[in-house]
């Protein structure tokens, strides 16, 4: 027994070494950024820098979204300073690894806050470090557009006064253009029973609330309604109970690695859905080189496609072609750029940093972006829009809506 | 029916991804009396090399798990030597901190060669199946338990048939008694200490083929082999194997049947019961073949 409770204890430890050390240092600090630098082309910015500070996952199990994340925002910050810069002064983004871990991003928007005086602040990714960090943002009176979270349980009934979303949908409508499409499929076709499989997370559960709520309007049978912890690794019973209940419908409502693993553990099962969605991964560019054609079939919502007539759409797609590899724009460039747009329009629309009007500004006027022109309500929430992103043969294509698809459903997936 | 014998053979698989790792625990716990906590980050680092030599240079990972066992053979001399063997006749605490030490630095290490990312290997069987009677069995999982056969019964057999696994069973089971008889315990403790590491390294390959893993995902793997190691009796190598079976079907029909959620209660309300009633093990313990 004392070598049991020497185990364990060593175990703690371990863990609490572990969350703290586990990964590399940050990639650009206050003091010596790696951040946007100032353009020579003309209108060159002057003056003292506009300091955006942000914390992303950049190792750690986020990480393949957060670099995402990271790129778009040092590549629009590039092209502002290339462009005159904000207010006609350069902008620095210092922009720090989180390592994937709520403590040290909530420790470095403290920092940014009250040490290193930020001007402006982006939010991290995703929710556990939101869940984090709005509350220091919004008990300091800093602005946060964020594309981390679309939880509803973060965002609404707070009386957040400062935090504005980057997305275009909140998680209970994660799902939606999901069930909206398949509303479209004749109805002897349509999936009659769905297995949910849903991480215990803030986001994930209100997507979960939310998709079972649309289905049940779709007369979907929801057979299998799932939550599994974060510590979970082997998804077989799982999967394994979706195939005994003839599930023709499946949700993985997760994040990428897990997504990853669970599309893995369903073709060793041979759980093969007429129609399988994921809330995320399918346009996190690895997904097809982790998964190859076990990735294919599956369907995602996202805000950006580059067949919207939105402005800027073109050139980030142009340039997500070349930084990523992708014949698409991924769903988190397409969010980060949302982002940075609604951060610098509020600052050019009240022609100062003053985080009061600049949130007031943003609550009273539409603001242009890639993602549409968003019309903010009171707690900082845009307004619906989304499309249904389908993997085909490793090349994600618009299915629904029809305005802006770029290619045919395949279905049975 | 079909989907009961489903469950029960996902059920095995996942047993023998669980007493891969743990057999080799089992039998340095059982042998040395030290709680091996680092061998968790030491199968990690197999999954990372054998994901250079699939990615760098088109090495498959089954081949990749027979070149580790030589490679963490000769690591696991290494560690034993330098780290283990000076404090080994000091308090348990010791041992334990030292490896927890060792631990924390490969960890470090590993994330400053591959990145805090989380890391996926996908060769061409990688979520294949065969029929088997109606049921399917995963491709890896059906070679991962093929591992853990050959691991507990080509250890069972060294154990059984060899004078150096004669002296390991000696020394586990009395160390004075052991060194009485003419036994170099420091040998044998050593080449102990070598044997597990070295399926450390295999187990790591295997965990590596069916999971997604990151740098610190060797918590979960250390602690999972504790509970089947402590469930099927610490040194006792069939034990090991028969506790991750029982562990593996336990989870597939909880899971299955029950729900998801409530897999790690019942698993470690197991592991509470077991720590209380019988202490020692479900099965014998002290390196029995």
């Amino acid at each position: 027994m004392r070598r049991f409770l020497g185990f364990i204890a060593a175990v703690g430890l371990l863990s609490a070494a572990c969350g703290g050390t586990a990964s590399p240092a940050s990639t650009g600090s206050p003091g010596t950024s790696a951040a946007a630098t100032s353009g020579a082309a003309a209108g060159k910015p002057a003056g003292k820098e506009i300091v955006v500070a942000s914390s992303m996952a950049l190792t750690g199990g986020f990480a393949d979204v957060g670099k995402e994340y990271d790129k778009t925002y040092r590549h629009y910050f590039d092209e502002l300073n290339k462009n005159g810069g904000l207010l006609g002064r350069p902008v620095k983004l210092v922009l720090n690894d989180d390592e994937s871990d709520p403590k040290k991003a909530a420790s470095l928007y403290e920092k940014y806050i009250t040490s290193d005086k930020a001007d402006l602040l982006i939010g991290p990714y995703p929710t556990p470090i939101l869940a984090a960090v709005i509350p220091i943002t919004e008990r300091e009176k800093m602005v946060l557009v964020q594309a981390g979270t679309a939880s509803a349980s973060l965002l609404q009934g707070h009386n957040n006064k400062y935090t504005f979303l980057g997305f275009t949908f909140l998680d209970r409508d994660y799902a939606k253009p999901w069930m909206d499409w398949i509303k479209t499929l004749p109805a002897d076709q349509q999936p009659k029973t769905m297995a949910i499989f849903t991480l215990n997370n803030p986001f994930t559960i209100g997507v979960q609330k939310g998709l079972a709520d649309l289905a049940k309007q779709a007369n979907i049978n929801v057979a299998v309604n799932e939550v599994y912890d974060a510590n979970a690794s082997d998804f077989t019973a799982l999967v394994q109970k979706a195939k005994t209940a003839n599930a023709d419908a499946v949700a993985l409502l997760s994040y990428y690695p897990d997504s990853v693993q669970i599309v893995k553990t369903m073709a060793e099962q041979k759980l093969k859905p007429k129609t399988w969605y994921n809330a995320i991964s399918s346009t996190v560019p690895t997904w097809s080189s982790d998964l190859k054609d076990l990735g294919d079939g599956t369907v995602t919502p996202v805000q950006v496609w580059h067949t919207q007539k939105t402005a800027g759409v073109q050139q980030l797609y142009d340039w997500s072609k070349t930084e990523f590899k992708t014949d698409f724009i991924p769903f988190h460039v397409g969010s980060a750029q949302t982002v940075a747009e609604v951060l610098t329009a509020g600052v050019k629309g009240c022609g100062k940093i003053d985080q009061d009007c600049i949130a007031e500004w943003l609550r009273q006027n539409p603001v242009p972006t890639v993602s549409g022109q968003l019309k903010y309500d009171s707690e900082g929430i845009p307004q619906y829009s989304a499309i249904l992103v389908q993997t085909q043969k490793g090349k994600d294509l618009a299915i629904y809506p029809p305005e802006v698809a770029d290619g045919k459903a395949v279905y049975p997936a | 029916m079909t989907n009961v014998f489903q469950t029960l053979l996902s059920g095995l698989l996942s047993g023998g991804v669980y007493a891969l790792p743990a057999v080799g625990l089992s039998l340095i716990w059982g042998v040395m009396k030290i709680v091996n906590i680092a061998h968790g980050v030491l199968a990690l680092l197999g999954s990372y090399l054998a994901l250079t030599l699939f990615r760098a240079l088109g090495i498959d990972p089954l081949l990749a798990a027979v070149l580790m066992l030589p490679v963490f053979f000769l690591i696991g001399l290494i560690v034993q030597h330098t780290l283990v063997r000076p404090v080994i006749n000091q308090p348990e605490i010791s041992s334990l901190m030292i490896l927890f030490a060792f631990t924390i630095v490969l960890e470090n290490v590993i994330t400053r060669v591959w990145t805090g990312d989380f890391r996926a290997m996908t060769p061409a069987y990688s979520g294949m199946s065969l029929d088997f009677a109606g049921a399917n069995l995963s491709v890896v999982r059906t070679i991962t338990f093929g591992l853990a056969v050959v691991a507990v019964f080509g250890l069972d057999a060294l154990l059984a048939r060899t004078y150096i696994g004669k002296a390991i069973r000696a020394t586990a089971q009395n160390q004075t008694a052991a060194m009485l008889a003419g036994i170099d315990t420091d040998r044998v403790a050593l080449i102990a200490f070598g044997i597990g590491t070295a399926l450390a390294g295999v187990a790591g390959v295997a965990l590596g083929l069916i999971y997604s893993f990151h740098p610190s995902v060797h918590i979960l793997w250390v602690v999972k082999s504790f509970l089947v190691t402590v469930l099927g009796g610490v040194g006792n190598i069939r034990g090991a194997f028969a506790a991750g079976l029982l562990l593996g079907v336990a989870e597939s029909f909880l899971g299955t049947y029950v729900s998801f959620r409530w897999v790690d209660f019942f698993i470690y309300g197991l592991l509470l019961l077991v720590l209380l009633v019988r202490p020692q093990g479900l099965l014998r313990g002290a390196a029995s073949a």
